[in-house]
């Protein structure tokens, strides 16, 4: 029976994934009780906010232990969102240096106004350009690889096998990142609405 | 690349969706705010803008509700406004499920608000609304109270300085061109656009399709349009197939599933 | 006006695009459905589904049904071929014919098959007609929402999950293509039926003129409702290729079908829209807002099958599209109105960049069996004005 916990760390609107996935008619329960995520058979990190703050959250909470024992030790299907993404990364720089959860060699920095002066915060509707194919994105066109952003913020990283989608803003940036049970986007599928509710659909069929 | 966004924009009243010109003139029953919502997210609309334009202590629980049950039927990003005068007031509308709030009077009255609600909430969740007109022909001047005073605020001048406190999103409307249909003011989209660095979204004057081509030629980031969906056979549908017809980058919601 | 490079739709029309080559979205539909399309494939899916819902309650389906050429093909197509057995509902807008409902009688006794109708207080659709005219130009709303909403709503009285619908939307318009297979729901009814205007909205439009429970055969119902009956509702004509010439043939022969004359259509397409006899207002009216009607529409289906030029397209739009229909006198009697406020309303929606010219409009052929067009005169002192909020 697929249950997904939607890590609450008291930050942002974590609503609107909670009922994204209520639409789609998938249980769902927004927490930080490591009971019930040890009982959810996909985990889903969310984020708005700052970097270093989300950070210090998830720590407050013990929930980093939690994380690493259900995505590494029990393999769970795991999606993190925005800075649900960038919280995995090493390093940090919104706001001065913070240390991120480390889980892949990575860092977060600002996005620089291109030389055609595109306007901060990145928001709206872009492309994402797919670097390989993933379940998450099963059945996609072109045309349906459409997402909302919202960011100043962006990933970057040497460990290229896990790109899994860049996405054009001035210069290409890495908004999608995939490996072993783990995928992550930049985007909000929960405010993307028919593509963000297939890509949730497709993340809650998922069985790495 | 980032595409242009249409986003509607729909005011509250009691509860109530209402549509007027210039404010306060010739008022018209604009339908149910969550129904309207679901709509504009099932035509694949960008985004949708709802603000309170008569808040009392009574209504803002009401838009509370009404932006919870909102929440739950459209999944795009939505803003709304009206009467957020303190960080708890951006809080409760947030967890409800909005995802920016926008702010107007508050800003004036109180200079620092907007820097502190940035800091707390984000700067991408905090938009500024500034409603202008000209008090003589070429000197527009920033209004707020929702229309009802004057301040001696230049608004392109005060959009640089709401950038400055680091608001995520300038949503600038003219009150002259509010719901009479005749194009937006694309000199003041022009002189926001060449200084701005955060998003510009356009409101006030929309009343055929070219006046959205008009105003992202200005420097639009977004179109916001509530008369030319309101009162005519002009659906987004209809806006988008248009302007990607003519060469402007805009979504084209289709779906994946088959 | 820009129109199609290949067929004669012009840049007004809702939700279509042209690519680099000037050619519609309609073609491009229209050449994926005959070339990409694997009609084997969803031909086996359309067996998935039918034995996913056979015999599992009081009926198999329900087949919505008006009575014209693309619902009497579905019922005869579900009857005859998938051998299920349906509930066919019929939502009343309120403007049969006299042919139509002939042959109505003669499809259901050959077909076998229960059927019910459901037919909305005059004093209602009228309030709702003239709403929607002034807000959209357009007075079909309760008939468009009607058919949907109450439809969903007989499915669960019934219990009935599965619906079958006709051609896909992609056949004519751009709302969906044929890769994407639409399901018929409330996404589709938001973005292509209801003008954008729900039954809540009219509500508040009406300002106590209508009470919430007039309205509800307007009101989809509840996602979560449908959800937990488990419905499917589709369009045949995502699972079967549509054809509609050979379809009409099949029912002519096979349901003694008879088609009829409508105002603004060429004889040669006798089975077009019979089943209502505000149809020319319909086209009349688009034409004022869009600059196009129905002869369009119908040319561009020859066009796209090779079975027409389009110079021959052209010639024939000319003759037929943007007559005064001799109906509009019935349907002003209906609303009220006098012909000045009737294209005043209408003039108000005309779609960029199209402009029409009152001035040069001609009569239109009167029908046959116009005498029998129900004109029974309901007073109506209190008749709002023809202003939006008026």
């Amino acid at each position: 029976m697929t249950s997904v916990a939607i890590i609450d760390y008291g930050r942002g609107n974590v609503r609107s994934v909670y009922n994204a996935l209520d639409y789609i008619g998938v249980d769902a329960e927004i927490t930080d009780d490591p009971a019930v995520i040890d009982n959810a058979s996909h985990i889903l990190l969310p984020g708005v906010g700052a970097f270093g703050d989300a950070v210090e959250a998830l720590h407050a909470r013990g929930l980093p232990e939690v994380l690493h024992r259900n995505v590494f030790e029990k393999g769970k299907p795991f999606l993190g969102i925005c800075v649900g993404m960038q919280v995995l990364a090493a390093t940090g720089f919104e706001h001065g240096e913070h240390a991120g959860l480390g889980w892949l060699d990575a860092a977060v920095r600002r996005i620089e106004p291109g030389p055609d002066c595109l306007k901060i915060p990145h928001m709206g509707w872009n492309q994402v350009d797919l670097v390989s194919e993933h379940p998450l994105f099963a059945g996609f066109r072109p045309e349906t690889l459409v997402f909302y952003f919202v960011h100043s913020f962006a990933v970057t990283t040497d460990d290229t096998d896990k790109i899994l989608g860049t996405c054009d803003y001035g210069a290409p940036f890495v908004c999608a990142l995939a490996w072993d049970n783990i995928v992550t986007t930049q985007f909000h599928p929960e405010k993307s609405q028919d593509s963000g509710i297939e890509l949730l659909e497709n993340f809650v069929d998922w069985e790495p | 690349m980032l595409k242009q966004r249409i986003i509607p924009k729909f005011l509250l009243r009691d509860g109530r969706l209402v549509k007027y010109r210039r404010f306060f003139d010739d008022e018209r029953m604009a339908g149910n705010p969550v129904s309207t919502a679901k709509v504009y997210n099932d035509y694949g609309a960008d985004e949708f803008i709802v603000l309170d334009i008569v808040p009392s202590a009574e209504s803002q629980q009401q838009v509370r509700d009404i932006v919870k049950k909102m929440s739950e039927e459209i999944f795009m990003p939505f803003t709304v406004g009206g009467g957020v005068t303190s960080l708890e007031d951006i809080n409760a509308l947030l967890r409800a499920g909005a995802d920016k709030v926008s702010v107007n009077s508050h800003a004036v009255r109180n200079p620092e608000f907007v820097a502190s609600a940035a800091r707390q909430f984000g700067d991408q969740c905090i938009t500024v609304s500034i409603d202008y007109k000209d008090i003589s022909p070429g000197v527009p001047r920033v209004f707020i109270d929702g229309g009802r005073e004057k301040t001696q605020h230049n608004p392109v001048d005060w959009a640089l300085k709401m950038q400055d406190s680091n608001c995520g999103e300038i949503l600038i409307t003219s009150i002259d061109r509010d719901g009479m249909m005749t194009g937006y003011d694309t000199d003041m989209i022009a002189a926001l656009d060449e200084q701005l660095d955060v998003p510009l979204v356009v409101s006030g004057g929309c009343g055929g399709l070219q006046h959205c081509i008009d105003a992202f030629g200005a420097g639009a980031s977004a179109v916001a349009i509530s008369s030319l969906f309101l009162f005519t056979d002009h659906s987004p549908i209809k806006l988008r197939s248009h302007l990607s017809s003519n060469g402007i980058n805009v979504r084209a919601s289709k779906t994946s599933r088959n | 006006m820009k129109s199609c490079a290949k067929c004669l739709i012009p840049e007004t029309a809702e939700a279509t695009t042209f690519d680099d080559t000037g050619t519609c979205s309609v073609c491009n539909q229209i050449s994926f459905k005959e070339e990409k399309v694997d009609w084997a494939d969803r031909a086996r899916q359309l067996d998935e589904l039918v034995a996913q819902f056979k015999d599992k309650g009081l009926y198999d389906c329900i087949v919505p049904f008006s009575g014209g050429k693309d619902s009497t093909y579905q019922l005869w197509y579900i009857v005859t071929q998938l051998k299920m057995k349906p509930l066919v509902v019929r939502f009343d807008h309120g403007f049969y014919r006299p042919t139509l409902e002939e042959n109505n009688k003669r499809t259901f006794k050959k077909l076998g098959v229960d059927v019910v109708q459901f037919t909305p207080s005059w004093h209602v659709v009228r309030e709702l007609m003239l709403e929607s005219l002034k807000r959209r130009g357009d007075f079909c709303w309760h008939c468009h929402t009607g058919i949907y909403a109450h439809t969903m709503q007989m499915a669960l009285r019934y219990e009935t999950p599965l619906l079958f619908w006709g051609e896909s939307l992609a056949e004519y318009q751009s709302f969906y293509t044929y890769e994407e297979m639409e399901e018929v729901d409330e996404k589709r009814f938001n973005r292509a039926m209801n003008l954008g205007m729900t039954a809540d909205d009219m509500y508040e439009y009406l300002g106590g003129r209508v009470s919430k429970r007039d309205l509800y055969p307007f009101a989809y119902p509840p996602r979560k409702e449908l959800r937990k009956l488990g419905c499917r509702s589709v369009c045949l004509g995502n699972y079967i290729k549509w054809d509609t010439k050979k379809q009409v043939e099949i029912i002519k022969q096979d349901l003694d079908w008879q088609g009829d004359r409508v105002e603004g259509i060429p004889p040669q397409f006798d089975y077009e829209k019979i089943e209502c006899h505000m149809q020319g207002i319909r086209d009349y009216l688009k034409y004022i807002k869009r600059g196009f009607g129905r002869t369009n529409h119908l040319a561009n289906i020859e066009i796209r099958n090779g079975r027409m030029s389009r110079e021959e397209g052209e010639k024939l739009e000319k003759q037929y599209d943007g007559k005064r229909p001799p109906s509009l006198d019935i349907f002003l009697e209906y609303l009220h109105m006098t012909e000045e406020e009737f294209l005043e309303c209408a003039m108000s929606h005309q779609v960029d960049p199209h402009r029409f010219q009152p001035n040069q409009v001609e009569d239109g052929e009167r029908m046959p069996d116009m005498d029998q067009w129900d004109r029974t005169d309901v007073p109506w002192p209190d008749r709002p004005s023809i202003k939006i909020g008026g």
